[in-house]
């Protein structure tokens, strides 16, 4: 898909539009009539509103100044211009849609737009009751299992648009065949806890509810916010580390990572700050030892159907029993198989600090109940 | 009249395994997770699109008709590939990828994951639809990377029992490199290359369709021309040569044509196992013959109705297109080599 | 036919191994040498004494390290591929394993060299595939394959083989090394058969003297350490070349018995003093027992069958036996 002629009709519009966007998007003047809207903590979308006319950019997570999508969102009560090419124009609201993430479906339900999913990916995993009623119903459908879509259902379901989340090879060539609509997902990118649950910011668009999705987001903000002003005066801030070797590899979240600015945030000391990936990367057990072996905090995530103990730990590996952590059972234990951990944290993101900080600092949130992590028992 | 008799045979067997092999075709239009009418698939096909929902047009001609394309001449290739290693070698368990040519393939895409995510500290998804041509090239450089060292190793190698043998380390050691690339990889590309390992028919699209077909086609063809020599190496490298052929020309030749198909199959569908294996011996076994005049033909015939086959089967109500086609192909093909050895055990001690 | 024209000749010829860049390693000392059309010639020696690789280089399959060959009194290295496959056809001991490969697919392969690229077979070449498996004897192997024929009719497949390729010189690599023996006479009688009436020059190696001595016109006999001997089979025996070539401290050519007999001087002389049947077959007896044939005079025991009966005279006394089993069985007493 090229865009080489965006920026005509845009320009050509501009000079017959001359509202203001109204929203919590941060304002940043281009040009004349237009209004470059960059998000409060995300970085992976912008939006240039026109009048009625909004351009949705996706940045690439990758490529600095690069975008992996660009779409003009039209509402499709009005007139369309000739000059906006279709392929490249969405109208609003978005009535049909496939959102292949819980990040992407989950934000839909909290603006109660449940009936415009039409299809989910890997529903196995799902847990969220609606959906998993809706897809008992047939009203809406698995269209990827294990990685791999089920083109022909994807497509008879003629959908205006399919979230995805953005992968190499064969996957999106696939989608790219089938003509629909797609919109590059890549929120999973965002490494401020806020920027994440931002993202509801741009189905609000797709929906026609931005007013909804901002207020939606803007509790979450303050909320947030709060919490983490809470933690700035702590006295003493403990040591924390995470997750835990498997199949032989131990990747520890980067130091800029999602994980490490919770851990931030809720006054603790992750001892991979240092570190400058992004992502989760791999250590060897001797170095994240040396490293952590007196660390006050051990973070765990992990999907178990039964009641996980420190004897289950040390049974996958006898080193874990020199973690001072593990010692003083200090272990903060997530398990998501009886928590909507992956499904519904990152739009939660107040609610998963609140649960560090009352773990971390139980004398600042004495009520608190635990949503996601516990001590681990 | 035996001559006649069997002339007759051969050709209703090979008239049956084209009527089959087009109703392959046929039932790889018809039959979908989605249904579509037998009418629908005929209107798309000739192009009159009368009544036909834009949904069910996109699903015939950017699914269903590009996917059982490259099934048809995947397999094809990949039987043939298999055919010409088998004479080359004399041995009926060489194909493709007992040379490490899939292997190689392998590790390009593996290296190219590596490399991109080294240079730019970034995963390969980051460079978008160029990922998408950067594998097929990846692939298909590496397979003939392992190519032209298996020729170079032919040269010097006195005998082709220790080419198979040299084949099968450099498939060993080309697997250990993939595994250590595996480890520093990104998730992300890792979990792509986990997806193209499981090979699968749907990655050429519409607009790729010719060039695949016209890449495969370029290998079918030098194997069609190839068929006096590949019968006189059948009797073994010195009858061959006493009888006039230019023995190592003609194994340099074969080894090319082989990797060739082997490379560019590999690169747009991923490894696909035992259809080189298997398919050649249906072939001997059916027309019960080792003359290359029939068996090129038939192998040509028989690999491509196969993988057919086993592409229906991988989309099966149920699985609904999920179920990796290297399973079904592996899962057909495991038990004809089995069945194959079986046989050759029991000739074997008729014969003694 | 050529007659007496000489088909293959060598010059000095020298063969051997390369082993490395520079260093060659010679088998045997030069070899001056001709075979001529019509001429059925074995190469004999131990077994790994070079036999094998003086066919490979005649055939051009190794070359050679120094010397000439000359086929049809061109140089063999002059040839291409395709010509030579027209001058030369060869019989090796490995044969085809594919396991649908047909008796007639092998003969119609040595009409290869004259086929067109597709490898179409014209009515000619149909004839000539007929022709050479009906004077093999093979034509009721037609539609058998290979790998479940006899060894004895494999062989005359590749022979026939040889003849389709039409060629005027065969050159056979122990043919005869995995037959029975009555399949090794019936092998012999039918290449003899190819020089007579075919004029074809053939040229076959074998390490069994015995089967050679019977059966070829010629004989070069080989050995590491001393220069090829080429003659008719009758000189060599008359000579006492035979053991020159095959020589074994234990094992001596008898040219009276035509076959190898044991050196050894322990075993007791015997003589037979009749001659009919029965005599020869209890001489076998004796020899086979290590008893050593000797003069009248010489001999410690003498034997003569006369009236249906076998008489032994040893150490002044007489024994008689009415059946040479009963003798055989009691043969032990003279050795003592």
């Amino acid at each position: 898909m090229t865009y080489k002629n965006g920026l005509l009709p845009i320009l050509f519009l501009s000079i017959f539009f001359s509202f203001s966007c109204k929203s919590s998007f941060q304002e940043n003047k281009i040009s004349a009539g237009e209004e470059l809207k960059l998000p409060d903590y995300a970085i992976g979308f912008s939006v240039l509103c026109k009048g009625n006319l909004r351009q949705l950019s996706i940045h690439s997570p990758w490529n600095n100044g690069s975008n992996l999508n660009v779409y003009y969102l039209w509402p499709d009560s009005l007139p369309i211009p000739d000059s906006l090419r279709l392929e490249t124009v969405i109208l609003t609201p978005v009535r049909n849609i496939v959102a292949l993430s819980a990040t992407q479906w989950g934000p839909l339900l909290k603006l109660g737009m449940d009936s415009i999913i039409k299809g989910v990916s890997e529903s196995r995993f799902i847990q969220n009751e609606t959906i998993k009623n809706m897809l008992k119903s047939g009203a809406l459908i698995d269209v990827a299992a294990d990685g791999v879509y089920k083109m022909e259902q994807l497509v008879k379901l003629e959908p205006d648009l399919v979230l995805y989340s953005p992968d190499p090879m064969g996957i999106s060539s696939s989608l790219q065949r089938s003509g629909i609509k797609l919109l590059a997902w890549p929120d999973y990118f965002e490494t401020n806890p806020l920027g994440r649950a931002e993202w509801i910011k741009v189905l609000g668009l797709l929906v026609q509810k931005e007013v909804k999705a901002n207020q939606i987001f803007d509790s979450i903000a303050l909320s947030y916010n709060h919490l983490k002003a809470l933690t700035k005066t702590v006295a003493e801030k403990p040591q924390i580390f995470a997750d835990k070797a498997f199949a032989g590899q131990w990747y520890v979240p980067g130091g800029k990572s999602y994980m490490a600015e919770i851990f931030k945030d809720a006054g603790a000391n992750y001892v991979f700050s240092d570190n400058n990936e992004h992502a989760s990367f791999p250590l060897d057990i001797e170095t994240i030892l040396a490293k952590s072996k007196n660390a006050d905090y051990w973070r765990i995530a992990q999907a178990t159907d039964f009641e996980y103990s420190y004897e289950d730990l040390a049974r996958e590996n006898e080193l874990y029993r020199a973690f001072e952590a593990f010692k003083n059972k200090r272990i903060i234990f997530c398990n998501t198989a009886k928590t909507a951990y992956f499904e519904q944290s990152p739009m939660e993101p107040h609610l998963l600090l609140a649960d560090f900080i009352a773990i971390l600092h139980p004398e600042l949130l004495p009520d608190h109940i635990p949503v996601y992590h516990t001590i681990l028992r | 009249m035996e001559v006649q008799k069997k002339f007759r045979r051969s050709f209703i067997l090979m008239f049956s395994s084209v009527f089959l092999l087009l109703i392959l075709f046929l039932l790889n239009l018809l039959w979908g997770s989605v249904s579509i009418s037998f009418n629908d698939v005929f209107a798309v096909m000739t192009g009159s699109y009368e009544g036909v929902s834009s949904a069910n047009i996109i699903i015939i001609e950017q699914f269903r008709f590009p996917q059982a394309v490259t099934a048809t001449f995947a397999g094809a290739g990949l039987a043939v590939a298999g055919l010409l290693m088998q004479t080359l070698f004399r041995n009926p368990l060489a194909d493709p990828s007992i040379l490490g040519i899939s292997a190689g393939a392998s590790l390009g895409v593996a290296l190219l994951l590596l490399s991109t995510g080294m240079v730019s500290g970034q995963a390969l998804i980051s460079f978008g639809w160029i990922s998408h041509v950067g594998i097929i090239l990846a692939s298909f450089a590496g397979a003939m990377l392992v190519l032209v060292l298996i020729t170079i190793l032919s040269k010097r190698l006195m005998n082709m029992v220790s080419l198979l043998i040299a084949g099968i380390m450099i498939a060993y050691v080309a697997g250990a490199i993939v595994g250590i690339i595996k480890y520093f990889s990104h998730k992300e590309d890792l979990h792509a290359f986990v997806i193209w390992g499981l090979g699968s028919f749907s990655n050429v699209g519409l607009s790729q369709i010719p060039f695949f077909i016209i890449a495969v086609s370029l290998g079918l063809i030098a194997s069609v021309l190839l068929m006096k020599p590949l019968n006189l190496m059948l009797l073994g490298e010195k009858y061959a040569r006493n009888l006039g052929l230019n023995v190592k020309h003609y194994q340099t030749i074969l080894l090319l044509v082989a990797g060739f198909l082997t490379a560019v199959i590999t690169a747009y569908a991923g490894p696909i196992a035992f259809i080189g294996l298997a398919v050649p011996h249906l072939a001997r076994n059916l027309f019960r013959s080792s003359d290359h005049k029939l068996l090129i033909p038939s192998t040509i015939i028989i690999g491509a109705a196969l993988t057919l086959f086993c592409n229906l089967i991988a989309r099966l109500p149920g699985f609904e297109g999920s179920l990796p086609v290297n399973s079904i192909t592996s899962l057909i093909g495991a038990p004809v080599v089995v069945w194959i050895i079986i046989k050759r055990q029991q000739l074997y001690s008729r014969s003694a | 036919m050529i007659g007496s024209a000489k088909i293959l000749e060598l010059k000095n010829l020298q063969i051997g191994y390369t082993i490395g860049k520079k260093q060659a390693s010679a088998l045997l000392p030069p070899i001056s040498l001709f075979v001529k059309a019509g001429e059925f010639v074995a190469v004999v020696g131990p077994n790994g004494a070079g036999k094998s690789t003086l066919l490979r280089t005649l055939t051009a399959l190794q070359k050679p390290l120094d010397g000439e060959i000359f086929l049809m009194g061109n140089e063999l290295q002059s040839y291409t591929a395709s010509e030579r496959a027209l001058l030369i056809s060869i019989v090796l001991t490995d044969h085809p394993d594919d396991f649908f490969l047909k008796a007639e697919d092998i003969v119609a392969t040595g009409r290869y060299p004259y086929i067109d690229f597709w490898a179409r077979l014209k009515a000619r070449d149909r004839e000539i595939i007929a022709q050479s498996m009906e004077l093999c004897g093979i034509t009721h192997l037609i539609g058998r394959t290979l790998i479940s024929l006899s060894d004895g009719e494999r062989q005359k497949v590749m022979i026939a083989k040889a003849l389709a390729q039409d060629t005027p010189i065969i050159i056979l690599d122990e043919p005869a090394a995995f037959l029975d023996y009555p399949s090794k006479i019936e092998l012999m009688q039918l290449l003899r058969k190819l020089t007579t009436e075919q004029g074809k020059a053939i040229l076959f190696s074998s390490h069994d003297l015995d089967l050679v001595l019977r059966t070829a016109d010629r004989l070069w006999m080989i050995s590491h350490d001393q220069p090829l001997v080429d003659n008719v089979p009758e000189q060599l025996v008359l000579s006492g070349t035979i053991n020159k070539y095959f020589d074994r401290k234990e094992l001596k050519y008898n040219p009276h018995l035509a076959h190898f007999m044991p050196t050894s001087t322990h075993g007791k002389r015997f003589f037979i003093k009749s001659d009919n049947l029965e005599s020869k077959w209890v001489r076998n007896a004796f020899l086979r027992k290590g008893f050593l044939p000797a003069s009248i005079d010489d001999a410690e025991i003498l034997i003569t069958f006369a009236d249906e009966n076998f008489i032994v005279e040893y150490s002044n006394e007489q024994y008689i036996y009415k059946t040479i089993e009963t003798l055989i069985n009691e043969i032990h007493i003279f050795n003592s």
